[in-house]
């Protein structure tokens, strides 16, 4: 492989893992909180690259658009948390991920229904155009995408880690009664971490629309791919679904250059599943403490 | 001394239960064997249908209920049964029959394989690594056009036979995967019994599967987890096998993740702690799916796919919300039996 | 007590899910068209727009009258973009709602179950799944008046080894049932045209970043890239090779130049070297000389759309259309005389198997017990772009 094409290969591969970082941030913001797996989360990520077009063709300028359709999908996120797991705080894990499972179908349904089948597209951000860099090209959309994971994962860091609420948040999943001793409510944090993560995942949406088009479908697939990411790095730690995007994406960028026909995409989860069953726990989690 | 007295009260009581359980299984065999005498073909598709879920889902119970995992991909295990029954009988010329217990002898070991390497591992990773699993199963199967058909599909699979019966016919498919259903429910059950199911399912319920718990108690779980994982793999196999000389055209489409999650479903909606289970969750959602179909369309006059879609997640939801153990735990608070102690309902 | 109601609940749903009785088989008010394409799922956009137009000549039909003054009744069922649903909903549809003649719009293996059971069943059955690979595997009541990939194959390499000289090139194939056809298909013919594959790159539907692919045909000794495709992602990949600088001539197929993909990526279309593809004439019917007998049929069919839909039809609403004139004319000529379900079944089975010289949107066609496709003239044809039209190159 050239130097050109070996650094083509990286940067899609940054791309792809951003993507896949992002979306595991998702899941790592829900589960590190309630120790609920949101399948749902892919469905966050099509309702904010739906609005933002909604809104962005019906003139309102593309920041205010992504706004919009991130408070939006906080709301959801909120009404979600609400009226859907909060009333089954009490029941297993297993029956808690078939509920988001079920929410996503009623998400999907919704959307078919206001959006119809087609698939939406956005400019890339400010219409940045292409970049070459000693003989790889990087799309314009790339960039953004990139920079604003980044600027995510250190957002979150710092409030998880800094901050007394993002302190709090983590209580209430480690250690839900001494959390309730110390006054903090593990409802409210939860109901947080929901919002949190549904704007998360509608800036994803906005982020990837101009690159992989949105449909009403996308939701599913999507969480399914967050999913593997996040698990590879170990969902417990940010560090981990940070580090097990970028894995992902990487690997998939290279197998899709170097490996013929569809072999690529089964290499890749092998790959992942080579990964995750010579680490007991995922990369990063160690022993105990997750 | 209060484990002791517990025991002692608990004998009565088992030998009652199991000789109730012994007759609703045989009224169970009975109205179902019975079902095909009155039945027009369209229900007996249903029903066929739903006896197909229903194995997958049963090894799924099990192993939701006896090594507390989830699978999120077990439509793969589903698709080895239907593509190496497939690949012997038309690229081989292997007879249906051997093909199936070839199949399934092959998929049990791959469970095997990778069940030896995962069960030392906190209760989601098998999630995460049965979907992954899934995923490479679906696009080894769409690349390996020369073998499979790829995208395309496997057609012109070969029926199965038994004398002048063939799967071509609607009853034997019934009969067949029926009967099959009934035996694997039986041995469930009575696995689900035995010593090392009882403690599995203890350790599952009162310990959240814990090991130091388990050694304690002296069983050796990881094996019997190991084992419980490569039998329901042999169940979907087994499944496969008869959907694909059934159906005789297959393609990888069938056995991806919305597969897996529905199966994954059927157990949770049906309830995992029991076998029972499996036939309550497959019928419901079977069921539910039919009636969508037929009443959305007659509600909204017209194209009804995004609603039937919009209902079912209603429905699935508020069943979830109300019914959090699983239908039969509505069937159980109906028609009380005897428990005994260390069952959780 | 809300237990119980709970239980009766629950075994309702079950037994009337699972056993719906019988209707009983109406006389004939009308002419029964069961209809199973994929309303959710994957395939829900080409399932989508077949439905619209074969709606919209349905409603056509019936509006003049129905065929021999007895209307058209459809009757449409979701398969959810899976196997098992479709075999079911077929099912349903065959023995239930006792159904004359079924229609199957998926186009991949999902709607191939429907063939044995079409077969074993005795429904005439018309099915756009399948390719041309499937001649001898329809069986006496399954019909397939489409296009198939032999077609649009044997044009594009013609134009690309006689207009355009190429004797190297590279594919981008697609994951997919479609992507197959032309995985097994553009190796195999070639040869015939002294053409040779020298990079093969595959992608996924749902793939955001081609450059890795892109990146392989470039340094390859390619001189044309042939991309097939159905998806999104097909359109996205003459996008990105442009942006990478890749100015090789693109040859593409049909889905790729449909509508709503035009609206997305037409611009990119342009980029020099400008996209080529295979259409229909449908897309450039203005283009055509008036002496092209397909020009008045065309417009005559757009105009009917446009009325109702307001965007230009696209491949899968012209096939839907297509489908529904197919039954109509084997209704007419089928002399049904009796109300009996299998009767009506037999006969129409006949008279589409007659079919002779219909003319469609796409063909002329003849069907024959040995043929079941019937397409006798190729009518595709090459375009390009250019200032946001499509321009017909003869």
């Amino acid at each position: 492989m050239g130097f050109s094409t070996a650094l083509q290969v990286f940067f899609s591969g940054l791309n792809l893992g951003s993507i896949y970082t992002a979306l595991g941030l998702g899941f790592f913001v829900v589960y590190s909180v309630t120790r609920v797996l949101n399948l749902a989360q892919g469905e966050f990520v099509m309702l904010g690259g739906m609005l933002t077009v909604s809104f962005y063709t019906m003139g309102i300028p593309l920041p205010a658009s992504i706004a919009l359709a991130v408070v939006i999908t906080g709301l959801v996120g909120a009404g979600f948390y609400r009226f859907i797991i909060y009333p089954a705080r009490n029941a297993s894990g297993a029956t808690k991920v078939f509920l988001t499972l079920g929410f996503s179908f009623i998400i999907e349904g919704v959307a078919l229904r206001v959006w119809g089948w087609e698939f939406r597209i956005l400019p890339a951000f400010l219409d940045t155009p292409s970049i070459q860099l000693w003989g790889a090209t990087i799309f314009g959309q790339t960039p953004w995408v990139i920079g604003i994971t980044l600027l995510m994962v250190i957002g979150l860091f710092f409030y998880f880690g800094r901050t007394i609420q993002g302190k709090a948040l983590r209580a209430c999943a480690n250690e839900p009664l001494g959390a309730r001793l110390m006054g903090i409510s593990i409802e409210r944090m939860a109901l947080f971490s929901f919002i949190l993560a549904a704007g998360l995942g509608a800036v994803v949406g906005a982020l990837i629309t101009p690159l992989t088009m949105t449909s009403y479908s996308m939701g599913l697939p999507l969480a399914a791919k967050g999913l593997l990411a996040a698990f590879v790095g170990g969902i417990t730690r940010a560090e981990g679904v940070i580090l097990g995007g970028f894995i992902y994406g990487m690997i998939e960028a290279i197998t899709a250059g170097v490996i013929p026909g569809g072999y690529h995409n089964a290499i890749a989860p092998l790959i992942l599943v080579v990964i995750f069953l010579s680490r007991r726990r995922g990369l990063l989690v160690t022993a105990g403490k997750g | 001394m209060l484990a002791n007295t517990r025991v002692i009260k608990e004998i009565p009581k088992r030998v009652a239960t199991a000789k109730r359980q012994n007759l609703v299984l045989a009224l169970f065999a009975i109205v179902l064997l019975t079902i095909p005498l009155g039945a027009s073909p369209y229900p007996l598709t249903v029903m066929v249908d739903i006896g197909l879920y229903s194995i997958i889902t049963m090894g799924l119970i099990m192993l939701m209920g006896l090594a507390g995992q989830i699978s999120l991909g077990h439509a793969a295990f589903f698709g080895c049964g239907a593509y190496i029954s497939g690949i012997l009988t038309t690229k081989y010329d292997f007879d249906p029959w051997p093909a199936l217990f070839l199949a399934a002898l092959i998929t049990g070991g791959i469970a095997a394989f990778i069940g030896r390497f995962m069960f030392k591992l906190h209760g989601l990773i098998l999630a995460g690594v049965t979907l992954a699993l899934n995923l490479v199963f679906y696009h080894l199967v769409s690349s390996l056009i020369d073998l499979t058909g790829g995208a395309m599909g496997m057609m012109s699979i070969p029926p199965l036979s038994l004398g002048p019966f063939t799967s071509q016919n609607l009853f034997f498919n019934y009969y067949l995967i029926w009967i099959i259903a009934i035996l694997l429910l039986i041995f469930s059950l009575n696995l689900s019994d035995s010593r090392p199911g009882r403690a599995l399912r203890a350790l599952n319920v009162h310990a959240g599967g814990s090991e130091d718990a388990a050694q304690v108690v002296g069983v050796d779980v990881t094996k019997y987890k190991v084992w419980v994982f490569v039998l329901s793999a042999v169940y979907a196999s087994l499944a496969g096998s008869a959907y694909a000389h059934y159906t005789r055209i297959i393609e990888p489409g069938t056995f991806m993740v919305q597969l897996s999650a529905m199966v994954a479903l059927m157990a949770i909606i049906g309830g995992r702690s029991s076998p029972w289970g499996a036939f309550l969750g497959a019928g419901l959602i079977v069921g539910l799916r039919q009636l969508l179909r037929e009443s959305i369309p007659v509600l909204v006059g017209g194209l009804s796919g995004s609603y039937e879609l919009i209902a079912y997640g209603i429905i699935l939801v508020v069943a979830l919300l109300f019914m959090p153990q699983g239908l039969i735990s509505i069937v159980r608070r109906a028609a009380p039996r005897k428990r005994a102690v260390l069952d959780e309902s | 007590m809300a237990k119980k109601i709970v239980l009766a609940l629950v075994a309702a749903v079950f037994l009337i899910g699972g056993l719906v009785s019988c209707k009983k088989a109406e006389s004939v008010a009308s002419y029964k068209i069961g209809v199973v394409v994929a309303q959710t799922g994957n395939y829900a956009g080409l399932g989508s727009q077949f439905l619209e137009g074969m709606q919209l000549m349905v409603d056509n039909v019936n509006g003049a009258g129905g065929v021999n003054g007895i209307p058209l009744e459809v009757m449409i069922y979701d398969n959810k973009s899976e196997a098992t649903e479709a075999t079911l909903a077929a099912k349903k549809l065959i023995e239930v709602d006792q159904v004359h003649v079924l229609i199957e719009g998926t186009v991949t293996a999902i709607g191939m179950t429907i063939v044995p059971l079409a077969n074993e069943s005795g429904v005439p059955t018309v099915i756009l799944s399948g390719t041309g690979l499937l001649d001898d595997q329809l069986g006496a009541w399954v019909f397939r008046p489409a296009g198939t990939e032999d077609n649009y194959i044997a044009k594009s390499l013609d134009y690309m080894s006689q207009e355009l000289g190429i004797s190297k090139y590279a594919t981008l194939i697609e994951n997919s049932g479609y992507g197959q056809g032309g995985k097994v298909y553009l190796p195999q013919r070639s040869p015939d045209y002294g053409m040779t594959i020298v990079e093969e790159q595959y992608f996924d539907p749902g793939a955001t970043d081609l450059t890795p692919q892109l990146t392989n045909i470039k340094n390859s000794e390619a001189q044309l890239i042939f991309v097939w495709g159905s998806s999104p992602t097909a359109g996205m990949a003459v996008k990105q090779a442009r942006e990478l600088g890749i100015s090789l001539p693109i040859m593409a197929t049909p889905p790729q130049v449909m509508p709503d993909m035009l609206a997305s990526f037409g611009e990119s279309y342009e980029v020099e070297p400008p996209l080529l593809a295979t259409t229909t004439k449908m897309d450039i019917w203005e283009q055509l000389p008036d002496s092209d007998r397909y020009k008045a049929l065309c417009r005559d069919f757009v105009q009917l759309f446009m009325e109702r839909y307001d965007h230009r039809p696209s491949l899968w609403q012209m096939l839907g259309a297509q489908y529904i004139t197919f039954i109509e004319d084997g209704l007419k000529r089928a002399e049904i005389t009796s109300t009996d379900v299998a009767e009506i079944r037999s006969q129409l089975r006949d008279a589409l198997e007659s079919t002779k010289d219909l003319q469609l949107l796409t063909s002329i066609y003849t069907m024959s017990p040995e043929d079941h496709f019937g397409q006798v003239e190729q009518t595709l044809v090459i375009v390009t772009f250019k200032d946001g039209e499509m321009v017909y190159l003869p």
